[in-house]
């Protein structure tokens, strides 16, 4: 599929620009003052567990719904008040949403016959899109004589065909098989760089938004979390909610206690290699981060930006791949679970408390038994620290 | 594999199932027996003399059919008007519901406003009211609007079905909610996602109703008895029973009017027979 094939590739992306959007369905707030900005032939996914507002978010672009306060803009018009068919947007929903008395060629003209595009052209169009999604064969079948799989594909010629100036996908690959899920993804990357489209994709599935945004918008409770690039997410969520929701496992977040570092309390030891992590040796450190089992001692930029806020009590996050099971450690720990997936093992350890710690080895390196005890630190670099209040990042 | 290892069993299980098979059939003709005996008797009474028909034991197997009660229902009994008159009330009154029903359903499905449930509602308790009970006062209104003995009188009351609007809403709702959001991006107002897509969805619905209406309209008697008086705008079933005052001695003309009478919901059933299985068991399939 090149780009210059066929007629798809017309660009008529247009942004979208959410501003001060709220709403709420009677008592319950769905959205909190959202403002997000999409540029023109982005493709951002709308990240979140489920009732965050995500789908919400679509149904307000797509003017199923409008919102209580704030100002919709689909490439800079005022879109409040306008009716869905006038805004140009194409939907693909989660249940495909397919005419179940209308063949698939019929299912995919839907949007054309509403809009008066004579035979001929509609037969062009048809053909030129379902030659593109691979479903040429299957045009006189009715959505209950084929796979799911390919009903997806023909929900998304439907929205193809016609052209829209924005995309809106509701977890379109959630009722697919994982197999196919990660062809389709692919395909849909792929269909995205041939476009050129806008395309809001909303999913509760952190691997999706990883691979397939341009950029993530993660949501929680009716309010945008963090917008950024996969990677920035990743390495630096805004907030605990966005460390513990990314990642897979998740970052580990523990709460712990800002206890400062007086002279003695550190043993004197010569600096080795091991002196990078963090819970195994202290050389160094102003301040330590008590927790059930232990406590991290904490140097550097991280130690002194919890020194300035003056903060008694701070948030760890760190990722599982960044814990190590190591005898110098600092935090006494017993393992739990051995999850083992053939490339790597997820080590879960549990702390004194019952706070549960997920550590990431290779499958190649020694794993400790269910049940034994074990020390562990975490890799100083890759600490990440949070506001005990707010829950918001601590930058250095 | 299990048969041919264990050819005994595997017989056995064959046999046990052909005369459970065999004993379902025997209840079901049985049944069919049952409701199909009046029917068959009707018929053949029909084709007899009043003699044959009074005599005992009673001959189930006409030998020597004789047709007349036929033509005389028709001469005698002024069947041919009752039948007339009972076709335009039975059709008009089902499109009627079938459009009125339709929208109804269609908005209390699908249609935001004011007062939908309280409406609704209303809609619904017009079921629980038994037709004696407004059979009066609604006979009052017919004479008050001047259209005693009148098609109108016969037709206007039932150009709306609380019935039909229950049923069409309730099929309405169970379709998928993205349809109608996936018609509106698609370009589709209310009027256009109705035809081109709720009703194309419901035709078992629609035509197990259909069905349903004309047999409640056609087989009306009560209320076309209160409000008409004259030949000229009665309907057959009160046809049938002023058959029945004046041939008491030919039995077999009332029975040929009866015959004549049915015919036109036997046609109905035959038709859309497959419709209305469909449309009854609906529900039940889709699961």
């Amino acid at each position: 599929m090149s780009a210059g094939e066929g007629g798809l590739d017309v660009p008529r992306a247009a942004g979208v620009e959410l501003e001060g959007v709220t709403k709420s369905f009677g008592p319950n707030l769905a959205l909190d003052g959202l403002s997000l900005d999409v540029p023109a032939g982005e493709f951002l996914v709308l990240l979140g567990p489920s009732g965050c507002g995500k789908t919400t978010v679509l149904r307000l672009v797509a003017g199923l719904e409008e919102p209580t306060r704030g100002v919709v803009r689909i490439g800079d018009q005022v879109m409040n008040g306008v009716d869905p068919k006038e805004r140009d947007v194409a939907m693909v929903f989660q249940s495909y949403a397919l005419y179940p008395h209308l063949s698939v060629r019929r299912n995919i003209e839907f949007p054309l016959r509403s809009r008066h595009v004579d035979a001929r052209e509609r037969m062009r169009l048809v053909a030129e899109v379902s030659s593109a999604l691979q479903i040429g064969s299957l045009l006189d079948r009715k959505p209950a004589e084929i796979s799911g799989g390919q009903r997806q594909r023909v929900a998304l010629a439907r929205a193809i065909v016609r052209r829209p100036r924005v995309f809106l996908m509701d977890e379109p690959l959630s009722n697919l098989d994982a197999q196919l899920r990660v062809e389709m993804r692919a395909e849909l990357v792929e269909l995205h760089q041939r476009l050129g489209s806008t395309i809001l994709y909303v999913t509760h599935d952190q691997v999706e938004a990883m691979t397939m945004g341009d950029r993530i918008a993660i949501m929680n409770h009716g309010v945008l979390q963090q917008v950024d690039t996969p990677e920035k997410v990743h390495d630096r969520p805004a907030n605990a909610f966005v460390a513990g929701f990314i990642g897979s496992p998740p970052m580990n977040i523990l709460a712990g206690v800002v206890e400062p570092v007086t002279g003695d309390t550190a043993p004197a030891r010569s600096p080795t290699p091991a002196d990078r992590s963090v819970g195994g040796t202290d050389a160094g450190a102003l301040v330590s981060v008590g927790m059930p089992g232990g406590s991290i001692p904490l140097g550097g930029p991280l130690a002194e930006a919890v020194l300035s806020r003056g903060l008694a009590s701070v948030i760890v996050g760190v990722r599982p791949e960044h814990v190590s099971i190591d005898p110098a450690g600092s935090l006494a720990a017993s393992v739990t679970l051995v999850e083992s997936l053939g490339h790597e093992r997820h080590v879960v350890c549990r702390l004194e408390a019952g706070q549960l710690v997920v550590a990431r080895l290779a499958a190649r390196e020694a794993v400790p038994r269910t049940g034994e005890r074990v020390s562990l630190s975490f890799s100083a670099e890759h600490l990440q620290l949070f506001e005990p209040d707010t829950e918001a990042r601590i930058d250095v | 594999m299990a048969a041919e290892s264990h050819p005994g069993y595997g017989m056995r299980s064959h046999r046990s199932t052909l005369l459970r098979r065999l004993l379902r059939y025997v209840l079901l003709v049985a049944t069919a027996l049952v409701v199909a005996f009046p029917i068959y008797i009707t018929v053949v009474n029909a084709l007899l003399t009043p003699q044959q028909i009074a005599a005992r034991p009673p001959t189930l197997f006409p030998l020597h059919p004789h047709w007349g009660a036929f033509a005389s229902a028709f001469s005698t009994g002024h069947l041919g008007i009752f039948l007339r008159n009972s076709l335009i009330v039975t059709v008009t009154i089902t499109l009627a519901e079938l459009v009125t029903s339709a929208l109804a359903g269609y908005a209390f499905a699908f249609v935001r406003f004011p007062f939908r449930r309280t409406v609704f509602f209303l809609c619904i308790a017009t079921l629980m009211i038994p037709m004696e009970v407004t059979l009066v006062p609604n006979r009052e209104t017919i004479v008050a609007l001047g259209w005693f003995n009148s098609f109108p009188a016969l037709i206007v009351p039932f150009l709306a079905s609380g019935f039909g609007t229950f049923l069409f809403r309730q099929a309405f709702l169970g379709m998928p909610g993205d349809l109608r959001d996936a018609a509106a991006l698609d370009g589709y107002g209310h009027w256009r996602f109705m035809t081109r897509v709720v009703l194309p969805m419901n035709r078992p619905v629609i035509g197990a109703f259909a069905v349903f209406a004309f047999l409640s309209a056609w087989n009306q008697y009560l209320w076309p008895l209160v409000v008409t008086e004259t030949n000229g705008v009665r309907t057959v079933q009160i046809g049938l029973r002023q058959l029945q005052a004046l041939s008491i001695d030919q039995t077999n003309i009332i029975f040929a009017g009866t015959v004549l009478a049915a015919l036109p919901i036997f046609v109905i059933l035959v038709v859309f027979q497959k419709q209305l299985v469909r449309g009854l068991t609906a529900g039940a399939l889709k699961g």
